[in-house]
């Protein structure tokens, strides 16, 4: 295998790789769609007293696989009059940019797409596409309530792309990379009380609420605010074109939420299987008090495992996954829950609190730093001990 | 040269929170709003009309389609209207004073539970309208045993009710939760209990619900008399104005109960108006109940065989759940009606929104759309 | 209603059944008696219509005071005669704003016409309708019959 993986030229290797990530990355965006939908059809079932989906497939399980054929051989229809290319190609730049995401995105130790040095610098780029997409859908569409949508969308996302960066900057200097695979390895050498979401629980909230408007999710939905601009930037759109939409939102909640997990609850990093499995040995040996067959056996076949790299890569992933679903679940409770905010509120919201806030807390999260770096030859006293402690978190 | 347009938008008729067949034309300055005209008509169905050519009993069931929320209000305006033409000769029974007293505040419930749900909608709060769906069909599920119909009733008659009220359906007032659909305490009692913390939580002490709200399409007091408001609408702008107490029709001065008011007269206000005066028509239930468990009796008065009430003309206003339902009814001796004249609070209150929505944005028209509760069925009639 | 009996003798009063007052004025003292009854406090109006009696039309305002302590309030109606043909009348929609889309609907169901109203159109029905005035009692609907549906025969 390694034979004929070296003998192809270097070139080709490189595109072959590409391609293969490549797809991968659609694959599990489609994936993240089937789930997510899923999900949210079924937690706001159940938030209102409701079944949701029911007949296709277990419990409505392959409901979203009937959708997407039905919108797939429904007709395109294309109102006269719309900016023709700008209206066909919006849905698909904003699919674009929803898988982009996952491009820097690691999903188990080793395991990611591109390992870039300016991971989060990226990120604040492809959101800049999302804007792009849903105002040229809007514009294209030429119709008033696209337009009012897509208005409403491009002030938002610009707005909260600020808020939503100046909240990272604290994880960033906290983990001193841009590269996301070094900040999940700094929590994961760190531990659980080390998680970023701990010491930056500031640029966390920030980073939830910020991340919500970027998606227009509700109670930011205001581009699709659907009580006041029927469907916002795409009501023009049907068939499987509003599909493409419907997969790039629920892409890009997956996508926002795994970056959080990334960052503030330490990715990939979690117990494998062969720690756990040591773990239960050491506590069935009564923690070498007393030692007994079973327990040993489980210790030594977890140290064992603990070399393993596919079942570390495994659990890792599904460590990542867990992390990453927490938040799809925390967005689909806001959404389900609370009204929605006005344009005007929410630009107060971001502009004059979001912002302020994460600036302080960039402030906050380098002066402790200072403090602690500074503080840290002295001799052991309470002061120094709270001062070091804080150095240890931050 | 450059200049920036207005932009002329045409909310509806097919739009998702105009409340059936409306159009708001709205004239947009970015995004706030500079003129705004309703245009209504789209569900016209010639209600006076054809009650010219229907006797008395027949256009009952016209009335509920007039406000579809709240029927068995304007069940009650059209007859006690009729009643009051033929004067002494119909005398209605006690007992069914007390019972169209009791369905009309069941009904003031349930309309208010609607209103209060869609204007949840209207501000994007999915989850409270249904559970307003889900406490309205324990309601309608009582109403069905009681009347027979779940939206639609045709239950009050010319000098009575169509029939009693079923057996066990008043319950006692120990009635529980598990009873809110079988029971008329059972339900009043898990209302009490069990709605209103929910509302509290979810929506009226919601922030981001009190920024949308507070301060939004704010009616002044003189305003709200100019613009002939009624119902919550005026109530909500701190005007204390409740037929049921200024003009106490049926028997509405037995009982005992407040009129809430609001103080600035926003979209909050009227919102909590209509939150507190489905407490208080809970009260009126609950004494209308404590009589009725007491007092069997007739539900019929003595009525002839055909309908013929003597020349004369009426005008019967009650508190409906939106505003003043008024009935102005004349009759020529004949067993049709000479003239109905329908006076609807939605229709009147619909020509608020030139007067409230300049200088708010688009969200805001919706807002204050869904806030002075509007029902097609009765704007068009 | 005293204040009205003092102002306008001449005018000719009787009860509606519930006891509101009921004041017919001829055309040209309209516009007075509505303000007398406007500096009286009569600020509300709640309905304003009109009865076809098939040989004149006659224009009712209603008129009522807004007091919250007041128990077992009263309305004033005010009728107006007015001919079948081309009525016109003055709009009281500048002093009541309420009174602004039941005028237009009057016009729209009877014909009347109100000088000086901010947006005369009809309402109810389209505004390129050209059917008549639906309320009155002549009305007869012009427009062209529906084809009735009749039962599809299948060929034997």
């Amino acid at each position: 295998m390694a034979d004929l993986w070296n003998s192809i030229p270097p070139t080709l290797q490189v595109w072959l790789l590409g391609f293969g990530k490549g797809t991968l990355i659609l694959l599990w965006g489609l994936v993240n769609f089937f789930v997510a939908l899923m999900l949210e059809r079924k937690v706001s079932a159940w938030m209102q007293n409701r079944v949701g989906p029911w007949r296709a497939g277990l419990h409505g399980w392959i409901q979203p696989l009937a959708d997407l054929l039905k919108l797939f051989v429904k007709e395109y229809i294309e109102p006269r009059n719309v900016d023709r290319w700008l209206f066909i190609l919006a849905p698909f730049i904003a699919y674009l940019s929803a898988n982009l995401i996952w491009l820097i995105v690691p999903f188990a130790p080793g395991a990611v797409a591109t390992n870039m040095e300016i991971g989060i610098i990226f990120i604040a780029a492809i959101t800049g596409y999302d804007v792009i997409a849903i105002f040229m859908s809007g514009w294209g569409s030429n119709n008033k309530y696209s337009l009012l949508g897509a208005m409403r969308g491009a002030a938002q996302m610009i707005s909260y792309e600020v808020t939503l960066v100046m909240s990272i900057i604290g994880v960033v200097m906290m983990a001193g990379s841009l590269r996301l695979s070094d900040i999940v390895l700094m929590q994961q050498e760190r531990g659980f009380f080390g998680w970023y979401l701990f010491p930056q629980i500031i640029g966390f909230v920030v980073y939830l609420i910020a991340s919500l408007a970027e998606l227009n999710r509700a109670p930011f939905d205001l581009a699709e605010a659907e009580s006041e601009l029927v469907s916002g930037y795409h009501t023009e759109y049907s068939g499987f074109r509003w599909a493409v939409f419907a997969l790039t939102e629920y892409i890009h909640l997956a996508g926002w939420s795994a970056i959080a997990a990334t960052l503030f609850l330490g990715g990939w990093s979690g117990p494998t299987l062969g720690q756990i499995a040591s773990g239960l040995g050491n506590i069935i040996n009564g923690f070498g008090y007393f030692t007994n067959g079973v327990g040993t056996a489980i210790g030594d076949w977890g140290l064992m495992m603990m070399g393993s790299t596919v079942w570390n890569w495994l659990f890792g992933f599904m460590w990542f996954a867990l992390k990453t679903y927490v938040f799809v679940f925390l967005a689909m409770w806001i959404r389900w829950t609370l009204p929605r905010v006005r344009i005007d509120q929410l630009m107060d919201l971001g502009w004059k609190f979001l912002l302020p806030v994460s600036l302080f807390n960039i402030f906050l999260t380098g002066m402790l730093r200072y403090v602690a770096l500074a503080y840290d030859g002295l001799p052991l006293t309470l002061g120094s001990f709270t001062i070091r402690l804080l150095g240890w978190w931050l | 040269m450059e200049q920036t347009k207005e932009l002329l938008v045409n909310m509806g008729p097919q739009h998702p929170s105009t409340h059936g067949v409306l159009r708001l034309m709205v004239k947009l300055d970015g995004e706030t709003v500079t003129w705004c005209e309703p245009d209504v008509g789209y569900l016209h169905r010639c209600f006076e009309k054809l009650s010219e050519f229907k006797t008395y009993p027949q256009v009952i069931p016209f009335t509920d389609r007039t406000d579809y929320l709240a029927a068995l209000i304007n069940e009650q305006a059209f007859v006690e209207a009729s009643e009051k033409l033929f004067g002494e000769a119909i005398v209605v029974p006690e007992r069914a004073q007390y019972i169209r007293v009791l369905v009309a505040e069941l009904q003031r419930i349930a309309s208010h539970i609607m209103a209060l749900g869609s204007m949840a909608l209207d501000l994007g709060a999915v989850t409270p309208f249904l559970y307003c769906w889900r406490d309205r069909e324990k309601m309608y599920t009582i109403f069905e045993r009681i009347t027979g119909g779940r939206l639609l009733y045709n239950y009050f008659r010319i000098g009575g009710l169509r029939n009693d009220l079923p057996e066990g359906i008043i319950g006692t007032p120990n009635d529980g939760e598990d009873k809110a659909d079988k029971t008329i305490w059972g339900f009043i009692n898990y209302f009490d209990s069990y709605v209103w913390p929910q509302w509290d939580a979810l929506v009226t002490g919601n922030r981001i619900f009190q920024w949308r709200t507070q301060g939004v399409g704010v009616l002044k007091p003189e305003d709200a008399v100019a613009y002939s408001a009624s119902g919550a609408v005026i109530r909500g702008s701190g005007v204390k104005w409740d037929l049921r107490k200024n003009l106490p029709y049926s028997i509405y001065d037995r009982f005992e109960f407040d009129v809430p008011v609001g103080k600035n007269g926003d979209c909050f206000d009227r919102w909590w108006v209509r939150q507190e005066e489905m407490r208080q028509s809970s009260r009126i239930v609950k004494q209308a109940l404590a009589w009725l468990a007491e007092n069997p009796g007739e539900i019929m008065g003595k009525v002839p065989r055909i309908l013929k009430p003597p020349k004369g003309e009426v005008y019967h206003r009650v508190e409906g759940a939106r505003g003043e339902v008024s009935v102005y009814l004349i009759s020529d001796g004949s067993p049709n009606p000479y003239k109905v004249k329908w006076r609807s609070p939605a229709f009147t209150h619909l020509q608020l929104m030139p007067h409230l929505t300049p200088g708010h944005k688009v969200a805001d028209v919706i807002a204050i759309l869904g806030s002075i509760d509007i029902v097609l069925g009765e704007v068009d009639r | 209603m005293d204040f009205l009996k003092e102002k306008f003798p001449d005018a000719q009063f009787s009860n509606l059944v519930n006891g509101d007052t009921e004041i017919l004025v001829p055309k040209d003292r309209y516009e007075a008696v509505i303000r007398a009854c406007y500096d009286a406090g009569f600020k509300y109006c709640s309905i304003l219509s009109a009865i076809d009696w098939q040989d004149r039309l006659t224009l009712v305002t209603s008129l009522s005071r807004i007091d919250a302590e007041e128990v077992g309030t009263k309305t004033i109606h005010v009728k107006v005669d007015l001919p079948r043909q081309g009525a016109r009348i003055w709009s009281i929609s500048n002093m009541y704003p309420g009174a602004n889309w039941h005028e237009r609907e009057t016009y729209d169901m009877y014909g009347i016409r109100f000088d000086g109203h901010p947006n005369h159109r009809r309402i109810l029905l389209p505004d390129n309708w050209q059917g008549g005035h639906p309320l009155l009692k002549d009305f007869v609907d012009k427009r062209p019959k529906r084809p009735r549906l009749v039962r599809h025969r299948y060929a034997e």
